[in-house]
């Protein structure tokens, strides 16, 4: 999966605003990219843009060699997505739900039955399988949205703040999850605040401020780098520089007023 | 979701599947689909019959009956109220005369019938019959010839039938001749000789059935509850499977697959549809139950059949159904949440309900402009159906509206569902778009441009109607609406997809072989058409011709030629060809065979023609589809317009100078008198001339398409 000059821009004018700027990664197979950034630093934007939600200003991303300009279903297809926003249908059970995203992906009703037992035993569903998911602990429902998402089998998975939410135990499901993915010899695109989470998960990271990759490479990499020794002290500075920028802007825009 | 190249195809079935566990899971639908109707029927029949009664009683009270009697001779109305005891008409009963209407059994000094303060108006016609179907009178009553051998005078009364006012009336009339024979008996057995000759009266009824049938109140209240049950079996899986989506946070799973959004809404939609269907049909069955149970069903449907009604109206409402199912999915997909869907469908609501209101205006018809107006065509509809009034061809013409409609709303739906989880250049119209843009029309293209076309039409020529009846505006609106209608919005349309409109609308020009056949085409054609149009039309579809153009043809005479041909021949012929022979064509011949195209556009060509001065009249369709596929055939062969509207001009201009000199044609015998048929010579002659045009248009080569 590679990211390739990627620009995203809302609005014109003075409401102009450039989310993510000439951004390229590249993510290689079973390996975990860890996408970091502040608020608004374009890790949502960037997401939207990979999974062909959005359309990039300038720029492409390729998953499988599928390119998401001109074959946005084919990436989509290619992707397993995992989110902590994702909802399950409340009157539908697990394997259901599994039957409904199988079909959506294309798969046809043989193989979704084949790769649902498959995920029903890999995710422990057997026990709530057959129990509308409005009944099931959230514990059930994070296993069966892991399950949903990788019904087609997809070669890239992009997760959004999974474990937002979660207490240790779901958090241990997560990474327990992304682990076995990434032995599959997955692709995951890895996004979320909790850098303790990233630093122990993630072969690779990515940090992003203000729509631009600042620093990119393994920890060590950017130990070396920025001769920080974790990722919250790299994190530290690369705020306390945006608000040196942030601080010097308003200087310059003051000294225009007077 | 976006639909492009190597998306995989989503079967159809688990996407409907999901969306009906969905729906027919949750509590809330089941208790809308049938708690509320058991429980708010029976509620509601209780309190109507409450009502009925105290209706009834105040009626009784307030009221001073009155009847209009007629009879076959004055003798007879004499005798009648002689014998009979009613006061003849004009008779005022003084206050005392009142006071003494009690007792009058036990009253044995001063013994007589009682007499009611009933207003009777009488009089004598030898059409008794016609005036009671007319509802002028109340009872026919007349005195069967006395029989020596039976000793009593029989009165035959004749009522209307299933009508309560005349009912009523016979009802009185029995009552008051048992009181004077009563009266009859009691007098002669207080005389002591018993020499009184008693001739006891005793009575026949028979009835004549109304000419008119008489709309009753469900009539006019049924379309009406039709649409609130259908906002109310609709309205919470609409929510639920739009807005319900995002609240529950599984839009964004959801976009996140490659399914089209076209898909996930359509499988929306059929769980959407499904209810509301099944919701009308529960409250049909529910309230027809309640009617029969409460008694309430003879005096509210005044004799009409109960499963006819049920019959009728849930065929509209099906109609009803599947076009409010797609405008709610239209509203419910923008909202957020369901708060906000239901604040979005409060304006529904009532936009809905107005329409519908139209079926409590006696007056309103389905004619004219009502034809087109969506909701209101429909309840109108349903109103012919329980009336028995409602006309075939009429409910085809709303069906098809209601479709084009529904297609419409769809599109619509699905250019705005999930449009704030993906960047709107993604979705909806973009996603629509995407797959109408390029360089020319495709199947899909096709349908929604006719849909689109279809309605504009409608409307079109629906509103000519308030250019009142003169001629000359009729045809100038006439021939803007057709304009505007095939030619400017078809440009727009293609224009805005960026469709080549030389290639599209097949503007380039063709050989002088295609000229010439279609030229001789144009001059032979119409007779085939016209033949075609006589040898197939019903008596009741020529009458209906005769009633839509008897004073149109008289009022066309008197328009020069000219300005005829102008209005009915050159505009037409342009504006459709490149319409139906343009992207209609082009659009179905992408994926269809070129002769399939030709006749599915043929078919489309032949439904535009069914809509004759704001009414319908399906007797055109077989000739027009016959043209739509010769003109089709011409714009295949020749790769070009042109030759088909060449055609089409000659066509439309012989047969309007044919009918502009219709008598003269007559007076020097080229036309015969006593036949609408024309001279065989002449179709003989038109055979070999057709003949000799197709073998021309079939040698003409299209010239090669524009380079891009």
């Amino acid at each position: 999966m590679r990211a390739n000059g990627l620009r995203r821009v809302f609005g014109t004018g003075t409401n102009r605003v450039v989310a993510v700027d000439e951004l390229s990664f590249e993510i290689e197979s079973g390996e975990v990219y860890g996408l970091l950034g502040p608020n608004g630093a374009g890790k949502t934007t960037t997401l939207r843009m990979i999974l062909g939600l959005l359309t990039p200003t300038a720029g492409d991303v390729t998953v499988e060699g599928r390119s998401v300009r001109s074959d946005p279903a084919g990436v989509k297809a290619a992707i397993g997505y995992v989110s902590a926003s994702s909802g399950l249908y409340e009157w539908l059970t697990p394997r259901e739900h599994l039957e409904y995203f199988g079909a959506a992906y294309g798969l046809d009703a043989e193989t979704t039955a084949a790769r649902a037992d498959l995920l029903t035993e890999r995710f422990a569903l057997a026990d709530f399988a057959d129990r509308a998911c409005g009944s099931l602990s959230t514990g059930q429902r994070q296993r069966t949205n892991f399950a949903r998402a990788v019904i087609h089998d997809p070669a890239v998975l992009l997760c959004d703040e999974p474990t937002r939410g979660l207490d240790i135990g779901g958090v241990r499901e997560v990474t327990r999850f992304i682990s076995e993915e990434r032995d599959a010899g997955k692709r995951v695109l890895f996004c979320t605040h909790r850098l303790d989470e990233a630093q122990r998960l993630c072969d690779r990271f990515g940090l992003l401020r203000e729509g631009r990759l600042r620093l990119e490479g393994t920890l060590e990499e950017l130990r070396t780098a920025t001769g920080r020794n974790d990722l919250t002290e790299m994190f530290h500075d690369l705020l306390d520089e945006q608000a040196a920028d942030v601080a010097a802007a308003d200087v310059a825009s003051a000294g225009a007023a007077s | 979701m976006n639909g492009n190249t190597s998306a995989p195809r989503a079967p159809w079935r688990p996407l409907i599947l999901k969306e009906f566990r969905e729906t027919f899971r949750d509590s809330r639908t089941v208790v809308t689909l049938v708690v509320m109707p058991l429980l708010l029927y029976p509620l509601l029949g209780l309190l109507l019959r409450q009502f009925a009664v105290s209706q009834v009683l105040t009626q009784a009270r307030i009221d001073r009956p009155s009847y209009i009697f007629a009879f076959e001779n004055v003798d007879d109305q004499r005798d009648f109220f002689r014998l009979s005891g009613i006061d003849p008409p004009g008779t005022v009963l003084t206050e005392e005369e009142l006071a003494e209407q009690t007792d009058w059994l036990g009253d044995t000094e001063d013994a007589r019938p009682p007499r009611d303060e009933v207003d009777i108006q009488a009089g004598v016609t030898d059409n008794a019959k016609l005036l009671l179907a007319n509802g002028e009178i109340d009872l026919a009553i007349a005195f069967a010839e006395t029989n020596a051998d039976v000793p009593s005078r029989r009165i035959l009364m004749i009522e209307l039938e299933n009508d309560a006012r005349s009912r009523q009336a016979r009802r009185y009339v029995e009552r008051k001749l048992a009181e004077a024979n009563l009266y009859a008996t009691v007098e002669a057995l207080e005389r002591t000789t018993g020499r009184v000759a008693i001739l006891p009266l005793v009575s026949d009824t028979t009835a004549v059935k109304p000419l008119e049938a008489k709309s009753t109140l469900v009539v006019y209240v049924i379309p009406l509850i039709l649409v609130l049950m259908t906002i109310t079996g609709a309205v919470y899986p609409a929510i639920d499977l739009t807005a319900g989506e995002r609240e529950r946070g599984t839009l964004e799973a959801l976009v996140a697959t490659p399914l089209p959004t076209w898909k996930v809404v359509l499988a929306k939609y059929a769980a959407v549809v499904t209810v509301a269907t099944l919701t009308a049909i529960v409250n049909l069955i529910a309230s027809t139950a309640t009617l029969l149970a409460t008694g309430l069903a003879a005096p509210l449907l005044q004799g009409s059949s109960p499963l006819a009604l049920v019959g009728g109206t849930l065929s509209a409402l099906v109609v009803f159904a599947f076009l409010f199912s797609a405008v709610l999915l239209c509203v419910t997909g923008r909202a957020k949440s369901f708060k906000e869907a239901q604040a979005y469908l409060i304006p529904l609501v009532l936009t809905a309900l107005a329409p519908a209101a139209v079926s409590l205006f006696p007056e309103a018809t389905l004619s004219g402009p009502l034809l087109v107006v969506p909701l209101a065509n429909v309840v109108l509809l349903t109103r012919g159906i329980l009336e028995g009034s409602a006309d075939l061809t009429t409910g085809y013409f709303v069906l098809l509206t209601t479709a084009a409609l529904t297609v419409l709303a769809l599109a619509y739906a699905i250019r705005i569902f999930g449009r704030d989880a993906v960047d709107s250049k993604q979705t909806g119209w973009s996603e629509l778009l995407a797959g109408l843009r390029g360089d020319g029309p495709g199947n899909t293209a096709a349908v929604v441009l006719l849909a689109v076309t279809f309605v504009s039409y409608a409307v079109g020529s629906g509103s000519l109607a308030f250019l009142g009846t003169a001629i000359t505006p009729r045809l100038i609106g006439g021939g803007a609406v057709t304009a505007l209608v095939f030619g400017y919005l078809p440009i727009v349309y293609a224009r805005g997809l960026g469709w080549r409109l030389a290639d599209t609308f097949r503007l380039r020009g063709a050989s002088p072989l295609g000229y010439a056949g279609a030229f001789l085409l144009g001059l032979s054609m119409w007779m085939f058409a016209y033949e075609f149009l006589i040898a197939l039309i019903t008596d009741e579809q020529e009458e209906q011709l005769t009633r839509l153009f008897t004073s149109f043809e008289e009022q066309l005479l008197a328009v020069p030629l000219a300005f005829k041909l102008l209005f009915l021949a050159l505009t037409p012929a342009v504006f459709e060809e490149l319409f139906f022979r343009g992207p209609i064509l082009s659009g179905f011949g992408k994926k269809m065979s070129p002769t399939a195209a030709v006749f599915v556009t043929a078919i489309a060509f032949g439904l535009f023609h069914v809509v004759v001065r704001g009414d319908v009249f399906w007797g055109r369709f077989p000739s027009t589809f016959f043209l739509g596929v010769v003109l089709g055939a011409i714009a295949v062969r020749t790769g070009s317009v042109w030759p088909g509207v060449l055609m089409h001009l000659l066509n439309n201009g012989l047969l309007l100078a044919a009918s502009h000199y219709k008598e003269d044609l007559k007076e020097a015998g080229v036309l015969a008198v006593e036949s609408e048929h024309l001279p065989a010579p002449w179709l003989f002659g038109a055979g070999v001339v057709a003949a000799l045009g197709a073998v021309l248009v079939g040698f003409a080569k299209p010239r090669p398409a524009t380079k891009k």
